[in-house]
């Protein structure tokens, strides 16, 4: 998926069906609602399908797409935070917790985002983890069990798990470093 | 507050094991602190960029959500397209205009007529003014065509499909418009000609006076204000008096309107406002009656949706046709 142009419909509709699942998980990271995070991608398609004629020079499309989904996703939280604090219709926590995750969007290095670099990346980290650890963390981050669910599996305590899953993501932010924007001081 | 709770803090927040009062505290101590407030975010941002792995079934959830995908694109690319016609008829009438003005003052007879098309594709429509002044308002998936000697003195155009008319009034030349079925022939007067091929042609009258006339030039009617003909393929004539004749041109401004209107009938217009393909898949709901108002707004999603909500009527989309279907009891 890598010099994907957009010169004809096949191309558009196989980079929507390549990319839409995955931006809309990673959107719902930051907006909290599946429903709000369906939304924001499918915006950031007609965007890009509005513009198709001129992204055909457009070299690296998915980083492209990419940057466009975290502008709108910045976008939206920034209006959701403003209009709950005028209209005071959501908790304290709630827009706090928004607030954080806007703050965490902003933070998200966007502009060497590789996207095969971070498939490797995390595969790789993954793969250095000693086995019980990697089946945990597998379970939780990608088959979306409970810790509750998984300490039953294995017979163990949540608090395990928890120190299991800890270790998997001390690993991957080493990992994804470069990523990570250090200048947050 | 130690290393050893905040850790296991965040990391239950992330799992979502914690309660409101739990995630408060979370919050209130992260604001002190600048560290804690970047292990929050990495670990958000590394959680994203693991969710964006490929997972088993997206390939069904993205082709569910791209169908979704295709009826918005649809409603945006007619609007767009639409503006390019616009453009596009006022260079063609400045084309004629100049030519009919040539030959007038020339007085110039053509030795050969040529006649020039002009098509409305599904999705758009178009208005044109013609050199005589008079106004042409003409719906999606019609075809006009008209002579290369147009002029004051030679009204005469050929249609298939819909179309407005506002004529200006010229007792000597008479406006004559030309359809499969039928001539209709005026003098100054506003009227809607309804003559899409293999459908049911109709010359519904709202000002002045016209003259119908039928291809084979058995029948011969004139529409008074409010009549709405209906001329049958074998050259029939049949007049009624029409309600809401304020509303037959009301698809100029984009809005459809139907009073007890059967389904196939409504289908015909949708297909071409919104250049979408329809079948209906259980018979027996064809000649079911529909009132409606869709405004210029109305997408084809929202329409579906209506009916289905409205009547025992479901909808499948497959790829580009859209599929009506009695609901599954």
């Amino acid at each position: 998926m890598k010099h994907i142009t957009l010169e004809n419909k096949t191309d558009f509709e196989q980079l929507y069906l390549c990319y839409y699942p995955k931006l809309v998980r990673f959107t719902r990271e930051y907006v909290i609602s599946v429903e709000d995070a369906e939304n924001i991608v499918q915006d950031v398609f007609l965007v890009l399908w509005e513009q198709k004629d001129s992204l055909m020079y457009v070299q690296d499309v998915p980083s492209f797409l990419f940057r466009l989904t975290k502008n709108k996703c910045v976008d939206f939280l920034r209006h959701k935070i403003m209009s709950a604090e005028k209209n005071q219709c959501l908790r304290d926590t709630q827009i706090r917790e928004y607030e954080y995750r806007l703050r965490s969007m902003e933070q998200f290095e966007d502009n060497r985002f590789e996207e095969e670099e971070v498939s490797k990346l995390i595969h790789n980290a993954i793969q250095s983890l000693p086995e019980k650890c990697k089946e945990i963390f597998l379970l939780s981050r990608f088959e979306g069990m409970s810790h509750q669910e998984i300490a039953r599996k294995y017979n163990i305590s949540q608090s395990t798990v928890n120190n299991q899953i800890s270790v998997a993501m001390k690993k991957l932010k080493e990992q994804l470093r470069k990523y990570l924007s250090d200048n947050i001081f | 507050m130690n290393c050893y709770y905040m850790e296991e803090e965040l990391n239950k927040y992330f799992s979502n094991l914690l309660s409101e009062e739990d995630k408060q505290m979370l919050f209130t101590e992260l604001d002190k602190d600048k560290v804690w407030q970047k292990e929050f975010m990495d670990e958000l941002n590394v959680s994203s960029v693991i969710r964006m792995q490929e997972k088993a079934g997206d390939i069904f959830y993205a082709q569910r959500k791209f169908k979704q995908f295709r009826l918005k694109t649809k409603k945006i690319y007619v609007r767009k397209v639409s503006l390019q016609i616009v453009r596009y008829v006022a260079v063609i009438m400045l084309a004629i205009g100049s030519l009919a003005l040539y030959q007038y003052y020339n007085g110039a007879e053509s030795p050969q007529v040529e006649y020039a098309d002009f098509e409305v594709p599904a999705g758009q429509r178009a208005q044109l003014i013609l050199p005589d002044g008079t106004a042409i308002w003409l719906n999606a998936g019609t075809k006009l065509s008209y002579p290369s000697d147009f002029s004051a003195k030679n009204r005469r155009i050929y249609l298939e499909g819909e179309g407005y008319f506002e004529v200006e009034s010229d007792e000597k030349n008479p406006f004559t418009v030309h359809t499969s079925l039928m001539e209709v022939r005026v003098l100054g007067t506003k009227f809607n000609v309804k003559s899409y091929k293999d459908e049911a042609s109709f010359v519904t009258l709202i000002k002045g006076r016209v003259e119908i006339t039928s291809q084979n030039a058995t029948n011969k009617v004139t529409l008074n204000p409010s009549e709405q003909a209906f001329i049958s393929e074998a050259g029939d004539i049949t007049l009624s008096t029409k309600n809401g004749i304020e509303k037959i041109n009301a698809w100029m401004s984009g809005e459809l309107f139907y009073l007890n209107e059967p389904l196939k009938n409504i289908v015909k217009d949708l297909e071409r406002r919104f250049n979408v393909r329809i079948l209906i898949k259980d018979k027996e709901l064809e000649n079911d009656l529909f009132t409606s108002h869709l405004d210029e707004k109305t997408t084809i999603e929202q329409v579906l949706k209506r009916l289905k909500a409205t009547r025992g009527l479901d909808y499948t989309i497959k790829g580009d046709q859209i599929e009506l279907l009695n609901i599954k009891k």
